[in-house]
Formats: structure tokens, sequence, C-alpha cells
């Protein structure tokens, strides 16, 4: 297979704050490849949005600062990159839409206005140009009647309406990399359904690879080719999509997988006991020992797991798995 | 959507404004006053500095609508030229201000941090003096000018600018389009100019009307000191200076650029809070 076109590897990120560092990533390391829609899933705070910002250094520093490891995108270390060439790359090879697709324009500029701007500002375009492509991508985000839209201020638009323009924005320049964080969470479940098959078919046609943040299972089996679960800053399981709905190998993600409802058809739902660690003060060891069913003394508590391989396209971070079984 | 988008927001403040009373009242005083500057050559029965020995301190009657002044010039006439000259200043000054303001408030409050500490303690610092009493000392220093004063005067009404923006800077700036347009390649002078400074219009334009009658009132009073414009420049508040000492027994002499002067900025200020409340976009749909 050929080189990931994304590859993070041991990122480590912390955050200054009043009670302390926070560390909130913890050499974490996952990789996406050409045409693949990578999904990212874990609890609020996990981590999630601070890895798919940090690869495209928007993380605000200070009081964030990355401590270490590598974002290799198409062979290039981001982390080191100039400030302009990563700016250039910004919108043009790696693009990224959020989850409020409310606040996500500007309110004071008409759509067409902030749509044109970004083609203009990527390539040398008339403004009649520029107006083809917008339209034309509108289109491919099948938002009805794009010439209206395109007049629209964005408080005209409803939400579904408005993230499909940040998702047409964000795809204008044909970008290699789509970076999506929760994009779908603050709509309903039909418009959800519709931006989700508009994305699976871009990336399809486009060649387009998605690293989609999420903490929604469901969305998961729905979209993606392979999956990352994070937990506590940490990338604790990493397989294709089939893998971890059939055989999840770490406690976490059992549990993610036995609190899907409808899945156990047996009266209450199941909840993972306890809650998340604190970033500043993780536990040693194992970051998931206090919640885990599994969990023994000595090698859990003592030990930070390394990521082994279960199977040809699944890793896990647990001491279940690790060679020799606990000490 | 027939009309263009921008003409369509017009349209709708404007319907919004005229269904506001004080709005409706304050645009009349305004639309008034601009209306007797911009037509004052055609209004104005007499030269506004032609002098006239023969009718000093004439009562206001029918050959001279105000009276005359000491030296025989007609009071009305010159109270008409006088709102050119008024309205420019107020005007000057507000743009002067008001982009110079703005400007920083946005630099500031976009970049945060030790950038911010350092133009606010700088803004501060102009705002720990009263703003007349500072305007007069830079007026003094720079010397007696029409030019001056109005520079003096927009001066220390930068800080007013700068830091209501800056606040809303600091809104804007979190904003989840100001991350989309940087993850789309942005720079930051564009996002300043694109992102940030539009989205402190509203508040900035509201200030302006309501500061526009103060810095009339301080340019007057600058005038009215000596600092501001010299004579025989028919400037409201040079013309009270000079009408103060017959106030006893020509009352009208210093009266009636005084009422000008008092409509202008109630004028402004009412128009002021009006557009404040029409341009609150909760209130707007």
């Amino acid at each position: 297979m050929n080189a990931p076109l994304l590859d993070i590897r041991d990122l480590s990120v912390s955050f200054d704050t009043y009670q302390g560092r926070a560390r909130v990533l913890e050499k974490a390391s996952l990789t996406v490849n050409q045409g693949e829609i990578m999904g990212l899933v874990g609890e609020s705070g996990c981590g999630k949005s601070v890895l798919s910002r940090s690869v495209l250094r928007i993380i605000p520093t200070p009081p964030g600062s990355i401590d270490g490891g590598q974002i290799l995108f198409e062979g290039r270390d981001l982390l080191r990159l100039p400030q302009g060439e990563m700016r250039r790359l910004r919108g043009e090879r790696i693009s990224m839409i959020f989850q409020e697709p409310m606040n996500s324009l500007n309110p004071v500029f008409t759509v067409g206005n902030q749509m044109r701007e970004v083609v203009r500002a990527h390539r040398s375009a008339s403004r009649a140009e520029a107006t083809d492509a917008c339209l034309e991508m509108l289109d491919a985000v099948r938002l009805p009647e794009p010439r209206s839209v395109l007049r629209a201020f964005p408080h005209e638009l409803s939400g579904g309406m408005r993230q499909r323009v940040m998702i047409a924005m964000a795809l204008i320049c044909n970008p290699a990399l789509l970076l999506a964080d929760e994009p779908t969470t603050a709509l309903d479940v039909t418009v959800q359904g519709q931006i989700l098959a508009i994305l699976a078919e871009l990336a399809g046609r486009q060649g387009l690879s998605i690293l989609f943040v999420t903490h929604d299972m469901g969305v998961v089996a729905q979209l993606c080719h392979r999956v990352a679960v994070m937990y506590a800053g940490q990338v604790v399981e990493i397989a294709d999509v089939g893998s971890i709905f059939a055989r999840p190998a770490h406690p976490y993600t059992q549990g993610l997988i036995a609190s899907i409802p409808g899945r156990v058809s047996s009266g209450e739902l199941y909840a993972i006991p306890g809650s998340v660690p604190s970033p500043i003060e993780p536990p040693p060891g194992c970051r998931f020992r206090p919640r885990c069913p599994h969990a023994k003394g000595g090698g859990c508590s003592d030990v930070a797991p390394e990521m082994v391989r279960v199977a040809p396209d699944h890793s896990v971070a647990c001491h279940l798995f690790t060679s020799g079984g606990l000490p | 959507m027939a009309a263009h988008p921008f003409l369509r927001e017009l349209q709708l403040t404007l319907k919004i404004l005229s269904r506001n009373p004080s709005a409706v009242m304050g645009g009349v005083v305004i639309a008034a006053m601009v209306l007797l500057a911009v037509g004052a050559p055609l209004l104005a029965p007499h030269d506004p500095v032609k002098l006239s020995l023969g009718e000093r301190l004439m009562a206001p009657g029918a050959a001279h609508l105000f009276g005359t002044d000491e030296l025989g010039r007609d009071i009305f006439s010159r109270v008409l030229f006088g709102a050119r000259i008024s309205l420019s200043i107020g005007l000057l000054v507000i743009t002067v201000a008001g982009v110079t303001g703005a400007l920083i408030g946005a630099t500031s409050g976009y970049f945060g941090g030790k950038i911010d500490n350092v133009i606010m303690r700088l803004m501060d610092v102009i705002l720990s003096f009263p703003s007349l009493i500072l305007a007069l000392a830079l007026a003094a220093a720079m010397g007696p000018s029409l030019v001056n004063a109005i520079l003096a005067t927009a001066f220390v009404m930068i800080p007013k600018f700068a830091r209501l923006v800056r606040g809303e800077a600091l809104v804007v700036r979190e904003l989840p389009f100001v991350a989309a347009s940087r993850v789309a390649g942005a720079g930051h002078g564009f996002i300043i100019r694109r992102h940030i400074l539009p989205n402190c219009l509203n508040s900035a334009i509201v200030l302006a009307t309501l500061t526009l009658g103060d810095a009339i009132l301080i340019a007057a009073s600058l005038s009215f000191i000596g600092l501001g414009a010299q004579p025989p420049t028919p400037e409201w508040g040079a013309m009270i200076a000079s009408g103060r000492k017959f106030l006893m027994d020509q009352w009208w002499y210093a009266t009636f650029p005084g009422l000008f002067i008092l409509f202008t900025v109630i004028g402004f200020n009412i128009f002021g809070d009006a557009l404040r409340d029409v341009l609150d976009p909760r209130i707007r749909r």
C-alpha cells in the first residue's frame, strides 16, 4: 500500500490552565489513507477536536502548545512548515468544516460574496469564473436554486443549507483532505443523513480523504471505512469499521458499542461506569484502568499500554493484548 | 429576491426606522440642519461676512430675521453658514476618530495578549483626561486654527471607538466563521478587514451618531475660547463667544447660534439612540 495521505505520529498537545498543565493529547497516532473516510470517535473532552485542529495548526498558542510528534501530510511535517506555506495549504490541500453551521458564515456578507472570496484567494479567477465555480459546487452538494443561495445572507438559510454551503466552500478548491469536526451534530436526523450521503458521494467521486470526528457510532457505521477510538487524549484502538463493531478489542470500545441504544434489547441502556479522568492528573499506567471491568493490579496501573496489532487492520492499546499478557 | 441583497437590508432598516418616532424626530432635525447647511448660499439673505456698520446690533425683525451683531453682520446668514462649518467639523472628527479608533480597536481585540494590553493602556491614558480638557490642551499646543481643533477633537475621541470595537472584536474573533476563514487560508489582515471590522460596524455607526453631537460641542467649545475657528469664520461657538459680551442687552446675538448647537446635538443624540435600537439584530425581525 502507498504511504498514507495523513500520518499523525505520537502527537502530544497540552493546554495551560489555572489548575495546571492539561495534557489533552498524549502520543496520539493515526493515519488516513488516500480516498478513505476515517472516523475518529470518543466522548466529549477526549481530544478529538484538538487532534483535528492540530492538523491545520489552529490551536490557540498560548495557552495551547504542541509538545511533540509529527503530522506528516503528503510526506511533509506540517508542524515544521513555515507560516506562509501552512496558510497556502489551508483551504487548498486541507479544508475543515465545523459543528456550528449557524455561525460558520459571516452574517454581514452574502453567501456568494464569501464563497467567491475563497475561490479568488486561492487561484486567479474573474468574478464570473468564481461565480461559476460556486454554482457548480453548490450543485454538487445538492442545494436547490444555487443562484438564489448565492444572493442570500446566511440568516436566510436553514442549518442544513448552511452546512451544505460550508461543505461547498471547503471543497471548492479540491482539497486532498477534509477535516470534519462533528459536522452533523447540530442538525436533525434527516438532514444529517443527507449531509452524510453528500460527503460519501464526494469522497468517492473526487478521491477525497475525510477525517470525520464524531461521537455518534451510528454515523461511523454508516459513513466510515476505518475508525480510531480515542480515550482521554490517547488513541486506544484503530480498526476497519467491520471489526470495530464485530470484534471490539479494547474494553472502552466494547463499552461504547454496548451503549448504543437498540443493540442490546434487554431493558436498561448500558453506560460505562465512572467518568473521564482529568487531563491534568491522568491516572498512571493505562488511562482507562479506573473504569475498566478487566483491570488488574500491577501492569495496568504502572505501565501505559503500547499499540499492538491483533489483526491485519486492527490495533489496540490494552494490556489484555500485549505480548505475554500481564506481568 | 429581486433587488440586490444589500439594498434589501437598507430598505428594511429604513422601514424600521420610519416606524420609530424618536428616530423620525431626530432624523427630521438632522435633515433640516443638513438642508440649511447645503442650501446656505441660496437661503441666506445676506453675505455672512459683509460688514454693515450702520446696522450694528439690530434686534430681530423683518430686515434681519435673527438681528445683527456688533459689526452689522446678519446673524441668520451667519448661523446658516455656521451649520456648514459645524456639521463638516462633526463629520470630519467622527470620520477621523472612527476610522482610526476602529482600526486600533479591531487590531487590539483580534490579536489580544501583549499587543492588546499595550494598545489599551495607551487608550486608557487618553481616557484618563476629561476629553474637553485634553482637546483644549492639544489645540493650544498645536496653535489656534480650525484644522488643529478638528485634529484635537478627533484625537480625544479615538479611545471611545477603540474600546467599543475592541470589545466587539473579542467576541467576533471567537466566532466559528473566523476559524472557518483561517482554515480556508486567510491571513490576519484579511480577517480583520473582512470579518472583524464589518461585524463591529453596527455599534460603531451608533457610537458615531451619538458622539457626533459631542464632537460638534467640543469643537464649538474650542472655538468659544478662541482655539478653533478664527474670525471672521461664522462658527457657532465663536459667535457665542463674541455675543457673550452683549448678552444682557442684545440677547439674540448669542442665543441663536446657541439654539442651533442645542438642536443639532439633541437631534444627533436622539437619532443615535433610536439607531441603536433599530440596528439591534434581536429586535430586527
